[in-house]
């Protein structure tokens, strides 16, 4: 039983270090997208390169959490949601990290009139990432609150959908952008983006029902 | 004790065997099936506690069983126990959800029909009687205890880590709860028919008294034990994983509640102290794990909401409330005349 109580609580320690990865990624690659579109491109670095370290610590976690509850045989009956869980949010990181490391080596440039909502984008994305995570810490504890995590993920995810189109119809309607590249980089960079809100949005949807499962 | 002895406790000890491995499934199946505890660590405490439960505690039930009839030679309490375990054993063939209290029940009234000695109808309609609300009392208490559990896991918010931890603990005690009380009120089924016709005297070690009843209970303890460690594995794996899709958390609140009510129809103490203060008592007899079980089962799916309950089930045990009795009792009438007349064995006196 000893073993049990020290796996457990290394098990909790893992998850919990694992989760606040995913949000300082969350965090930072608003941060640095700030930064981008504002041309602060040595910051932008630091926050790209603190975001890559960030996504290999969450693998050494993500490691320990999977070898510990398949080795230790913790929660059986749940482990498997839980192991999906924790994979589909790494993937969370792994874009946030890819996005950062395009923007870096292709440079593209974001005209004045798609500014704000480029900004309004990301911010949106990096919230429902944010409220995943709450949602995936109630997962653990308060079961009661995940649906009003993953309520607000919804939220998030729609703004984010509604952005990405104006963006796209401004981008491709527009008469100062001449060049189609242009316009088809800044509709891959729209749906980079948006896509971290569409995997939080799927993470949502999956937690409902693992929720149901966990529910006594 | 002679090789006769042995021989006529055979059929006793084989019913004690097939208790074992199937019984102790009903405790920690679905613990061990989803491997929240070790077959080994559950082996062990059933051994135990089963044991312990039956030299303890299993006076009552036995005594409740023995006034239904007293089968009064060794012979006839062989063929009495070796049709209620043939009973058990064929009609688990059948696929037929199987009890070893019925059966032993209906093997004791073919031996009163055919010693001529009459069956007590009111001992007999109150054994009958916990074949009903045995598994009643079960999904009651099952549905009290889920509302309890559920409450405080989801008022306590404690971490999904944490509660596995808990869980183990509580299945752990729940299972040595649950095997003291089937040591102590399934032992009747396993050596209830020999204690009259009982071939030891009373034994004292280190000044502790162990009468003859209690020893016969200590060889069905182990008789049961070997069932535990030889067999149950397989039926547990059975029972965790393609049976009944339990949770954890709800696997605890079925073996308790079972438990509970065999305790309830075991425990002397818990009869003489509601005796004494003039409320009313539960008959201190045989029930089926089995259906208290199910009962528990029943009750968490109400408590559930009540979906997913499958009547198919209940109605396969409704049979086997009829069958199993009828069935042993019919084999051992049989079995005796054989006794009696091929073998020349005084089946009663």
């Amino acid at each position: 039983m000893q073993v049990f109580t020290n796996k457990s609580k290394e098990l909790m320690e893992n998850i919990e270090r694992f989760l606040a990865c995913v949000t300082n990624a969350s965090l930072h690659f608003e941060e640095a997208m700030k930064d981008y579109l504002h041309g602060r491109m040595e910051k932008f670095e630091e926050r790209r390169k603190e975001v890559a370290a960030i996504e290999r610590n969450a693998d050494n976690q993500l490691k320990d959490v999977k070898y510990k509850l398949y080795a230790f045989m913790l929660i059986p009956d749940t482990r498997g949601d839980v192991f999906k869980l924790m994979n589909d949010l790494d993937d969370v990181i792994d874009y946030t990290k890819r996005i950062l490391l395009e923007l870096s080596i292709e440079c593209p440039e974001f005209p004045d009139f798609i500014f704000d909502d480029m900004l309004r984008i990301t911010e949106a994305s990096s919230k429902s990432v944010s409220s995943v995570v709450k949602g995936v810490r109630s997962f653990f504890s308060q079961t009661k609150m995940v649906e009003d995590q993953v309520n607000r993920v919804v939220f998030y995810e729609n703004e984010v959908d509604k952005l990405e189109e104006q963006i796209k119809r401004r981008a491709f309607s527009s008469e100062e952008l001449k060049e189609l590249s242009r316009k088809v980089q800044i509709r891959y960079f729209t749906e980079r983006i948006a896509l971290l809100s569409d995997l939080s949005d799927d993470i949502g949807k999956n937690l409902l029902i693992y929720t149901i499962k966990r529910m006594v | 004790m002679g090789i006769e002895v042995l021989i006529f406790l055979s059929s006793g000890l084989f019913m004690g065997w097939s208790l074992g491995a199937n019984d102790a499934a009903n405790i920690f199946g679905t613990a061990v099936g989803t491997r929240m505890v070790k077959f080994s660590t559950a082996a062990v405490i059933c051994c135990i506690f089963i044991t312990l439960g039956a030299v303890i505690s299993g006076a009552g039930a036995s005594e409740g069983l023995g006034r239904l009839g007293a089968v009064n030679a060794l012979p006839g309490s062989f063929v009495v126990s070796f049709s209620a375990a043939f009973t058990v054993m064929w009609m688990t063939r059948a696929g037929l959800p199987v009890s070893t209290t019925q059966a032993i029940v209906g093997a004791i009234v073919g031996w009163n029909l055919f010693s001529g000695n009459p069956t007590d109808t009111t001992v007999l309609t109150r054994i009958a009687g916990t074949w009903v609300y045995g598994p009643i009392l079960s999904a009651v208490f099952a549905i009290i205890i889920y509302f309890i559990v559920k409450t405080i896991v989801e008022k306590s918010g404690v971490h999904l880590i944490k509660l596995d931890r808990y869980t183990r603990a509580a299945l752990i005690i729940a299972g040595i709860f649950g095997s003291f009380s089937l040591g102590a009120n399934n032992i009747a089924n396993v050596m209830g028919v020999f204690i009259p016709a009982s071939p030891f005297s009373d034994l004292k070690i280190m000044g502790i008294r162990f009468t003859g009843t209690q020893q016969l209970f200590l060889i069905g303890g182990i008789a049961i034990s070997v069932g535990v460690v030889t067999y149950s594995k397989r039926v547990m794996m059975t029972v965790g994983t393609n049976l009944f899709k339990l949770s954890p958390v709800t696997a605890f609140v079925v073996i308790v509640s079972t438990a509970l009510v065999l305790f309830l129809f075991a425990s002397q103490e818990l009869y003489q102290w509601l005796s004494a203060r003039g409320l009313p008592t539960l008959p201190l007899v045989p029930v089926s794990q089995s259906q208290a079980c199910v009962g528990a089962i029943l009750g968490v799916s109400i408590a559930k909401g009540g979906r997913n309950i499958n009547f198919r089930l209940l109605g396969k045990i409704s049979i086997g409330w009829v069958a199993t009795p009828v069935m042993a009792a019919i084999l051992c009438y049989v079995a005796l005349f054989f006794m009696q007349n091929v073998f020349m064995q005084q089946v009663f006196i």
